[in-house]
């Protein structure tokens, strides 16, 4: 049940999602052959797309050489990836009255009040058995060609007819080889009743278009068909194996290649007589149009030019036109369009090219005309087709007003024109500068003269280290200089204190501040009070006899003795004691 | 007076530094001479007078005014004139000071594109690795790398006295870019100063297997095409194309972009 529901959502959601074509009513006829005798019946077919109903059923103009015998209409309807199509088909029979050649056509047609027409059908009717007298088998191949006289690369059509009075099945077709000619296939193989010689076939069509490439005389090999072939039995009762249902499928069959006759063919050079000069070699009717998508533009916008060549023949040589160069006016080519139909009258085609122009002033341009050559087989003339010149009129570039319109949220204009890129119009220089501000010269600084051999850049560029040099000596210096003030004072200090000795008397207080400042001169020292205990300990550590420094403790300790003592106002025989150690201190430390 | 030793080094930067002086000042007369000449120039240059023009600006290179503003507008006046080769000279030589002048590139760029020639520019290692130099002038160079040979001296000499990580890490990128800057310097330095590009000045040239006459003609050069000049000889020029083409030109033929002459 569910899936049922499924199939029915799925048909339901494909029918709701096809589209209907609005597609212009258009009108075809075709009969089912090209060539018949008095006996044969043609069947002809209008064919009316566009539309289920007709309001009337079609006038066919043409019908006076026929009896036509109404076969009836049918309504169709397609669609094709989810597009609806429909039409109707009406179908007749002729019957010729007399030989000759018909125009067939055309079928007008009156679809909600408006008139449609077909084309026209050409139809040549002979007089029946015209072929060779002799009896044909139930199954026979001939070949025909449209003409025996052609001109390189002329289309000229070959038609293979498979006559069959019997049934036959797996055929197979093998066109003549040959390295001057090249054949293609025009329309899908048609089946239909003929007579031949007074005898009724069943004929199966195959038609050709046969190209030849140089001139001479050839000679067409037979086509061969290969099929198999079921005799004909006599009835006999129904058994299970002929019902239809089998098709007679078990029935056995025999293996058959049936040739066509050999033909004949001379193909033309093409005639030097009013040869044109640039002729690339189409061979057929051709036309060539070409028109402007408008005829005035503004100066930067772009307009369209279209050329159409078309035409029947040769359609693979139809040639890509170059556009002439115009000044003021840029030509962009887009890719070509290349078109082929293969048709009963031959091979059809068009090539489409097209140019956006871009004009760069105003004025009026002309647009030089496109000219294609091409020779004509059936007139055996060469004809020349040119479009007309077509005049564009430049307008001046538009002046565009800024317009300052509040943002609403959310708001989109579909009319507002798209963001494109900007195009470039024109090139040139900019302009000069007029002011002198820069134009000074920069003497020692400009580049020409900048450089090694520039004193000042040296200059700049030293610097920096030079006074960084002179700090760093300066320091050094500095530093050196500290320390011969002091060794200078060290050398000076015993002198200093022997000379103070001498010119004064001094106590003991007196004598141990001497002593105390003695050793710091001698030994850049700061102290403030010094004790006889300290003074070995000092001496030693800087390379005194441990027996000087003992000495000099001792005088000490009996100078600070007297101090406490009261006896402070002499220093005894400590005064020559200590000039004699100090002396002694200085031998020892030089 | 600890520092008293310092006096002598300011006595003596104040002697290498002529700060007043240094820089070459017209008097005013000769001043206001070559502005009316400018001027006029290009007074010439807005009528039209494209040849007047020319032989002012030249007037004003002669002179020493060789201004890469005058050069450039000299190239415009010789693009006016239809000199396409010399409209390139006088554009490139101001592009050798003027790198990133917008209204220069854009000219100079105008004007290539009329060189009939397709001449690829060579690219060599050091083209790549210095890929920043045809942006910068020299004189830009110098004075970043003054300025970070300043900071350099600066970071030692604070140094001297204060010693800390965060000063050591950034004596290492000062010194790291006044390296890079160094070499950047001495490299568009060569460049400038040995310049041996030359702009082809006649419409069509033949350039030969060897200096004289007769000789066997190797290929052909356009008006405004860059090449580079090997040697001179006689009356004759041997040029080089990047693609190794080599071949003499008679001298009137092209002009090096390194000359000062106008």
């Amino acid at each position: 049940m569910k899936k049922i529901a499924c199939f029915f959502l799925f048909l339901s959601t494909l029918l709701l999602t096809v589209q209907p074509v609005k597609a212009e009513v258009s009108v075809t006829l075709n009969l089912d052959r090209r060539e018949a005798t008095l006996a044969d019946s043609i069947e002809l077919q209008v064919r009316v797309s566009g539309a289920r109903r007709s309001d009337a059923p079609p006038v066919i103009k043409g019908l006076e050489p026929f009896h036509v015998t109404k076969g009836g209409n049918a309504s169709r309807v397609e669609i094709i990836n989810g597009r609806y199509h429909s039409g109707v088909d009406y179908t007749y029979y002729l019957q010729p009255k007399r030989k000759g050649v018909f125009q067939v056509g055309p079928a007008g047609i009156k679809v909600d009040g408006k008139t449609s027409k077909s084309n026209v059908a050409t139809l040549k009717v002979a007089a029946g058995g015209e072929a060779s007298g002799s009896e044909k088998g139930p199954v026979f191949l001939t070949a025909a060609l449209g003409t025996q006289k052609a001109y390189v690369e002329q289309q000229i059509p070959y038609t293979l007819k498979l006559h069959l009075r019997t049934n036959v099945s797996d055929i197979s077709l093998d066109l003549p080889e040959t390295d001057e000619l090249t054949f293609r296939q025009l329309e899908k193989p048609k089946e239909y009743q003929a007579v031949y010689q007074g005898t009724a076939y069943r004929v199966l069509e195959v038609s050709y278009g046969v190209m030849p490439l140089k001139p001479g005389r050839f000679r067409i090999p037979p086509a061969r068909m290969g099929l198999t072939v079921y005799s004909a039995r006599k009835r006999t009762p129904r058994g299970l194996f002929d019902d239809p249902f089998f098709g007679g499928a078990l029935r056995s069959g025999r293996p058959l290649t049936v040739s066509s006759e050999p033909l004949a063919l001379e193909v033309l050079p093409f005639p030097e007589k009013e040869k044109p000069k640039y002729f690339s070699g189409l061979v057929g009717r051709f036309t060539i149009e070409g028109s402007l998508s408008g005829s005035e533009v503004h100066v930067g916008d772009s307009v369209t030019l279209t050329v159409r060549l078309s035409g029947k023949g040769n359609v693979n040589r139809l040639p890509d036109l170059k556009m002439p160069p115009l000044d003021h006016l840029k030509t962009y080519a887009d890719e070509p369009v290349f078109q082929t139909r293969a048709g009963a009258d031959g091979l059809t085609g068009s090539k489409t090219m097209k140019w956006a122009l871009v004009p760069d002033r105003e004025g009026n341009y002309t647009i030089p005309p496109f000219t294609i050559s091409y020779f004509d087989p059936e007139a055996e003339t060469y004809g020349t087709r040119k479009t007309k010149p077509l005049i564009l009129k430049v307008l001046p570039g538009e002046t565009q007003t800024l317009v300052t319109a509040p943002k609403t949220e959310k708001s989109k204009d579909p009319l507002k024109p798209a963001k494109q890129a900007v195009k470039e119009i024109g090139h040139d220089i900019l302009p000069i500068y007029t002011s002198i501000s820069g134009l000074r010269d920069d003497g020692w600084l400009s580049s020409k003269v900048m450089g090694p051999g520039n004193l000042f850049c040296w200059a700049i560029l030293v610097a920096p280290f030079l006074v960084l040099g002179m700090v760093f000596l300066g320091l050094r210096l500095n530093k050196k200089s500290d320390q011969a003030i002091y060794a200078q004072r060290a050398r000076k200090a015993a002198h200093v204190f022997l000379k103070e000795c001498r010119r004064d008397h001094k106590d003991a207080n007196g004598m141990m501040t001497a002593v105390r400042d003695y050793i710091n001169d001698r030994f850049e020292l700061s102290l403030g009070s010094l004790t006889p205990a300290d003074v070995p300990k000092l001496l030693m550590a800087e390379g005194v006899h441990p027996d000087t420094a003992d000495r000099l403790r001792n005088v000490l300790e009996e100078l600070e003795s007297r101090i406490y003592t009261g006896g402070e106002a002499t220093c005894g025989s400590a005064s020559r004691d200590i000039l004699e150690i100090i002396k002694q201190i200085e031998k020892e430390l030089r | 007076m600890k520092y008293r030793f310092l006096l002598p080094i300011i006595c003596v930067l104040a002697a290498v530094f002529p700060m007043s002086s240094a820089f070459g000042q017209d008097d005013h007369q000769g001043g206001r001479a070559w502005e009316e000449i400018f001027y006029k120039a290009n007074q010439d240059y807005r009528e039209g007078k494209f040849q007047e023009a020319v032989e002012a600006y030249q007037q004003l290179i002669r002179t020493g005014h060789d201004a890469p503003r005058i050069q450039y507008n000299l190239g415009n006046a010789w693009f006016r004139m239809n000199q396409l080769g010399r409209a390139i000279l006088a554009y490139e030589r101001a592009h050798v000071d003027m790198p990133r002048d917008a209204d220069l590139n854009f000219n100079l760029a105008h004007a290539r594109d009329q060189v009939v020639d397709a001449i690829p520019p060579s690219k060599g290692f050091f083209s790549m690795a210095f890929f920043w130099l045809p942006n910068v002038s020299q004189s830009e160079l110098f004075w970043c790398f003054a300025i970070l040979n300043l900071l350099l001296c600066v970071a030692l000499l604070i140094r001297l006295f204060h010693r800390s990580e965060w000063l050591f890490y950034c004596l290492l990128l000062v010194l790291c870019l006044w390296l890079v800057t160094g070499l950047s310097l001495g490299m568009k330095w060569a460049q400038v100063h040995d310049d041996h590009r030359a702009v082809i000045l006649q419409k069509e040239v033949e350039v030969l297997a060897g200096p004289h006459e007769g000789d066997t003609i190797l290929f052909k050069l356009h008006e405004g095409a860059i090449v580079a000049q090997e040697r001179s000889e006689g009356g004759w020029r041997l040029i080089r194309l990047p693609d190794r083409k080599r071949g003499w030109l008679p001298e009137e033929a092209l002009e090096l972009i390194a000359s000062s002459s106008p």
